[in-house]
């Protein structure tokens, strides 16, 4: 029952997590259920030295960085088959994901910046993602990568730089031919 | 700057920001029921008689034993009563088998 009450407690926090970082709302679900696993296994584990949301939130958002790791591999043996001839490239994660959460008059500008995000080193991703989409503050953020707030603020300057070139560049290819 | 760059460093602007207003998604209906049920097939069945065949060491360790009370019970056999189990047969042998050049027992019968 304790275990049911701290599933719906922080089920909303973990999927709307992992479907930030994963974009794909069957594997935000599948993830988000991995989350919950791992809890139920390792809580014993669990010291009170930070608090249990933050001990979910990084369990959260290492699971979401094995699943993109993995994903990638897939992408990079796919690509290789591909070059034999025997295999047609996975669509299901092509760029035209849009965020339920987005309001619909920014669809565009949030597709573009979610496929920028993706561009991003794991670190300002998590960040990143934490901060925008979760609405977690810098501090908490910090606790989660278990890093100094500082650390916390340099990740999200670099990210926001990068962001921009990344779109710069996106905008410059895709808009105003 | 021209007219296109200044459009470009807008619409960079726009997409930074088309996330400050963003909503948080639920999880989908029924979540806990479909984790319930994934954990029952995969943490909770792991609890079951047959657990040790997905566990390694364990299946490795009762395939071990198995091997040793094997062949400790060749050596027993092996060591038990040479001498006697060898009369014994032979007893049973003639009991029951004559020899294939003995036909006597025919005119016995008649």
């Amino acid at each position: 029952m304790a275990f049911q009450a701290l599933v719906r407690t922080y089920q909303n926090k973990v999927f709307n997590t992992c479907l930030g970082m994963l974009r794909d709302v069957e594997d935000a679900e599948e993830c988000a259920q991995d989350v919950f696993i791992e809890v139920y296994k390792s809580v014993e584990g669990f010291r009170e030295e930070a608090k249990l949301s933050t001990w979910i939130y990084r369990i959260a958002t290492t699971k979401c960085l094995e699943r993109i790791r993995k994903r990638k591999a897939k992408k990079r043996f796919a690509f290789l088959s591909s070059l034999s001839g025997d295999h047609k490239p996975d669509s299901k994660y092509l760029s035209n994901f849009v965020h339920p959460g987005v309001q619909m008059e920014q669809n565009e500008n949030a597709r573009a910046l979610f496929n920028a995000i993706e561009k991003l080193s794991e670190n300002q991703r998590v960040a990143f993602t934490l901060h925008k989409i979760e609405g977690l503050p810098y501090e908490e953020i910090a606790e989660v990568l278990n890093v100094s707030l500082s650390s916390v603020e340099s990740l999200m300057f670099r990210a926001k730089q990068n962001l921009k070139k990344l779109l710069k560049s996106y905008y410059e290819k895709n808009f105003l031919e | 700057m021209s007219q296109k760059e200044t459009h470009i460093e807008s619409k960079i602007e726009e997409s930074l920001k088309s996330l400050d207003s963003i909503e948080r998604v639920n999880a989908p209906d029924f979540f806990y029921t479909r984790l319930q049920a994934r954990m029952e097939a995969e943490v909770l069945g792991q609890s079951n008689k047959f657990f040790w065949i997905g566990n390694l060491r364990l299946s490795m360790a009762v395939m071990a034993l198995v091997l040793i009370l094997n062949f400790m019970s060749l050596l027993m056999i092996d060591f038990s009563g040479n001498g006697q189990n060898t009369d014994d047969l032979s007893t049973l042998s003639s009991e029951y088998f004559s020899p294939t050049d003995d036909y006597n027992y025919l005119n016995n019968q008649q």
